[in-house]
């Protein structure tokens, strides 16, 4: 884990501040290393087998406490205990449950195991010391020495939570303090008690010292005192600690600190409220029922901390979608509870972050918490995308880094964002590929469309001119003799010459009409109407088009009319070209049965791939009053 | 007769120069563009010039364009347009200011000395030239068709002289029959297909060659 760290420098913010190049990577002088990794986070979730094995072991350990529970409450219930006690009875017997249960439920956390422990020891502390009141022989001493010591492991435990560690020097000094002053404070006031000065029962050991109500009395206030200024002690570290948690922290654990100021205020209110009877009893109530609230309210936490989780499945099921750099930060931010989360991203032309809006990104600065997104984070993707791949490194994140003891909602919330980041970027590679292809298709075709003219205009200027003149001589020769022989080889070879300037202007028209290029579409296609067998409305708006736009359109144009003649049993056919919007609009209409297909047959289809090879689109429909219509868009930009 | 010649290929004009030549007509210039030979026309008229229709700078209608400003600035000078294909636009085009000593000819023609000498005398005579060519595709296209139909061979025959260009008097040495006859036919033939304008000489080959380019729907859109 660690020598992953080490060997795998990974950020360097901004090409000025790191100077480094990734794949040189030799001659960083201010070279940043990452404070996390992935692996550091992923060896703290339990795999399948953990995990059952996790759950197994809370239930029996719940079913034990159950039973014990169950066991020890059973006679103590039995036992004759004044009215006004009995309520004052079940709710303590509850919250020690509850601080039990609340336990066994987290245990399954991950690395909760020591604060759990923590918790049940509470627990039990709290339980033994409500009931032992009614038992007989040494049990209530003991539930009087035990009962304080509640306090002490529940301190303790909600200190740990949710930080698996007594994290500051202070509340270590406050666990020493609350340690000598609650465990031995209370111990040494009960050898000052003698149990006949309550109802309790004669058969009730008591390890009486000195048997003086006054000085037990003081010695009391003094105690009461002590565990007054210690709950303060209490608070004020809770209160540090809440200012010390991030965004996530805060919320999950807003109604724990809520229910540990309740119980702490009810131990403080006992330091400085009178001794009456009376008072006794609604403090010890109030404290009770704080207590009660306070398991509850860990409970709350476990499941708060559980729902933070469900935040990276809203981020999952976002995937779907086509995502944005900004939307993912926005998503990360609100599954996080980070509104200084940053999102950079790498750029790998110029080898350097960059924030949301495309400017290289800043150095984080110190104490910021920097995750990498990469394709590392979900297990198998890593095959299709290794690291050296573009796509592969994509960025990373920049939190808060008290979101470090979050590590495994970190790890799915910058895993999901990782994949939606992929996929938006193999989205946006994917549109400037069709781009480009689309683009070169287009040059593709103009280049064929100008090749197209240039061999059109050697044929009829070049070539056609040569045979042309070798009529003309050809003619000077039949007229400069009268040898019947010379003759008719001469009239021979007109004849062939004829027949090859026809040839070759048949070749030239195929290659591109000469009129289209001279005088656009408008008599290209006269001519080309002009040799039809039927009658063909043609309706060209006046103007000249790209070449490109024009050759298309009028290759379109003949094929469409060609199919007319062929198939559609048409008697009138109509082509209308229209401009606007920089684009031409052309119209093959006919009379005739309809029923045109393009998906069957190539010459619709690959009409249709003339008109996209330049950026252009073509429908072919039946119309509802008979006939075919086909229909091209040509874009003229 | 005396004839100006214009070409951009040095091959087919030199050619064509030597074949006029040698059947006696007067080549008085051979122009490699339509400013060269309007140029010459300008100081010397001959009785007609011919010009190719593309030539340099653009190779696209230069030899139109030149054509009908001679028509206007050298009304009496006959024109015989050279195409290497068949554009009736073009003829069209080139009769629509008057048609009197205006001709269109395709290239491949005038290696038949008797067929290019009969179409300039024809021109210095202001009779018109449509090559055959062309008016045969515009009796063969199929929007006229049925009105075609409604004529006799005879009428057809002369519908097509009329479309070539020919007066009557041409029509009746080809047909050999009498100039009464040619006419009675052609005014058959307008009375036929229901063209208004009077069978004079002059205007009806545009009129002819509008009639069969135009089909049946634009005919009644016009009306």
């Amino acid at each position: 884990m660690m020598d992953r760290t080490e060997a795998k420098p990974i950020t360097q913010f901004g090409r000025g501040l790191a100077g480094v190049n990734r794949r040189g990577g030799t001659t960083s002088t201010r070279q940043k290393r990452m404070p996390f990794n992935i692996s550091m986070f992923a060896a703290h979730v339990p795999d399948g087998d953990g995990l059952r094995r996790a759950y197994l072991r809370s239930a029996v350990a719940t079913a034990v406490v159950v039973a014990a529970s169950v066991a020890v409450l059973f006679p103590s219930l039995q036992a004759p205990v004044q009215g006004e006690w009995l309520l004052q009875r079940v709710v303590d017997v509850a919250a020690g449950l509850l601080f039990i249960f609340a336990a066994a439920l987290l245990i399954r956390e991950p690395a909760q195991r020591m604060t759990a422990v923590l918790l049940a020891l509470g627990g039990g502390c709290w339980l033994v010391g409500s009931i032992s009141v009614s038992l007989p022989g040494p049990v209530p001493f003991v539930g009087a020495l035990v009962l304080p010591l509640f306090w002490f492991f529940t301190a303790w435990a909600l200190l740990r939570y949710p930080e698996r560690k007594v994290a500051t020097r202070s509340e270590r000094v406050f666990l020493v303090v609350a340690g000598i002053c609650v465990g031995g404070g209370h111990g040494l006031v009960s050898l000052f008690y003698d149990p006949s000065w309550t109802q309790w029962p004669q058969s009730v050991w008591w390890p009486t010292v000195v048997a003086d109500r006054d000085l037990y009395v003081h010695l009391w206030i003094v105690v009461l005192i002590v565990d007054g200024m210690v709950a303060l002690f209490y608070l004020t570290l809770v209160v540090l600690r809440l200012r010390r948690l991030g965004g996530v922290d805060h919320w999950v654990l807003a109604p724990m600190i809520a229910s540990i100021f309740a119980a702490g205020m009810t131990v403080v209110m006992r330091a400085i409220a009178p001794l009456t009877e009376w008072w006794q009893q609604m403090q010890s109530m109030l404290t009770s029922l704080a207590l009660l609230a306070m398991p509850a309210a860990l409970l709350a936490a476990i499941v708060r901390r559980r729902l933070t989780h469900t935040a990276v499945a809203d981020i999952v099921v976002e995937l779907v979608r086509p995502h944005s750099e900004v939307s993912v930060t926005a998503n990360l931010r609100t599954a996080l509870r980070d509104p200084t989360l940053q999102v950079l991203f790498w750029v790998e032309q110029t080898q350097c972050y960059v924030d949301e809006t495309g400017q290289p990104a800043a150095d984080p600065g110190e104490g910021r918490m920097v995750v990498p997104i990469d394709g590392a984070w979900c297990a198998g993707v890593e095959e299709l995308c290794p690291r050296d791949h573009p796509v592969g490194r994509i960025g990373v994140v920049v939190a808060d880094p008290a979101l470090a003891r979050h590590q495994g909602l970190v790890n799915a919330a910058v895993g999901a964002s990782g994949l939606a980041l992929r996929n938006a970027r193999l989205q946006a590679e994917l549109r400037a590929q069709l781009d480009q292809v689309h683009a070169s298709r287009r040059r593709i075709a103009e280049a064929g469309v100008a090749e197209r003219r240039r061999i059109e205009r050697d044929l009829h200027d070049g070539l056609q001119q040569r045979l042309l003149a070798l009529t003309l001589t050809l003619a000077q020769v039949r007229a400069s003799t009268d040898d019947p022989a010379v003759l008719k080889v001469v009239e021979m070879m007109r004849t062939e010459m004829h027949i090859a300037l026809q040839e070759l202007r048949d070749v030239a028209h195929g290659v591109l009409p000469a009129m289209l290029a001279q005088g656009g579409l408008q008599p290209a296609l006269d001519d080309v109407v002009e040799r039809l067998p039927l009658t063909v409305d043609l309706d060209v708006a006046p103007g000249r088009w790209p070449p490109w736009v024009e050759t298309t359109a009028y290759f379109i144009a003949c094929e469409g009319l060609a199919n007319v003649v062929k198939h559609a049993t048409a008697e009138h056919a109509g082509v209308r070209i229209s401009s606007s919007d920089n684009e031409l609009r052309l119209e093959v209409t006919d009379n005739g049965r309809g029923g045109a297909d393009p998906s069957r047959g190539t010459g619709l289809a690959g009409l249709a791939d003339r008109a996209r090879a330049i950026g252009g689109d073509l429908t072919v429909k039946t119309r509802p009053a008979g006939g075919t219509l086909l229909q091209a868009v040509l874009p003229c930009e | 007769m005396r004839v100006a010649l214009a070409d951009d290929s040095t091959l087919f004009r030199r050619g064509l120069a030597a074949l006029l030549r040698a059947s006696g007509v007067d080549v008085i210039c051979e122009a490699r563009t339509a400013t060269e030979l309007i140029d010459w026309v300008d100081q010397d008229p001959p009785d007609v010039a011919i010009l190719d229709i593309r030539m340099p700078p653009t190779f696209t209608e230069e030899g139109i364009a030149a054509a009908e400003q001679l028509q206007q600035t050298h009304p009496a000078v006959g024109i015989l347009l050279l195409s290497t294909y068949t554009q009736t636009q073009y003829a069209l085009r080139l009769l629509d200011h008057g048609s009197a000593g205006m001709g269109y000819l395709l290239k491949d023609r005038v290696d038949d000395v008797g067929t290019l000498r009969a179409a300039l005398e024809r021109l210095t005579r202001r009779e018109s030239v449509v090559d055959p060519d062309i008016v045969t595709r515009l009796l063969t296209r199929h929007n006229r068709l049925h009105e075609l139909n409604a004529l006799t061979d005879r009428e057809r025959e002369v519908l097509r002289l009329m479309a070539e260009g020919r007066s009557n008097t041409g029509i009746s040495e080809q047909l050999f029959l009498s100039v009464k006859t040619v006419e009675a036919h052609a005014a058959t033939v307008f009375t036929k297909l229901g063209l208004h304008a009077a069978p004079r000489d002059n205007r009806r080959v545009l009129a002819v060659l509008s009639w069969l380019r135009s089909s049946i729907d634009t005919d009644e859109r016009a009306q």
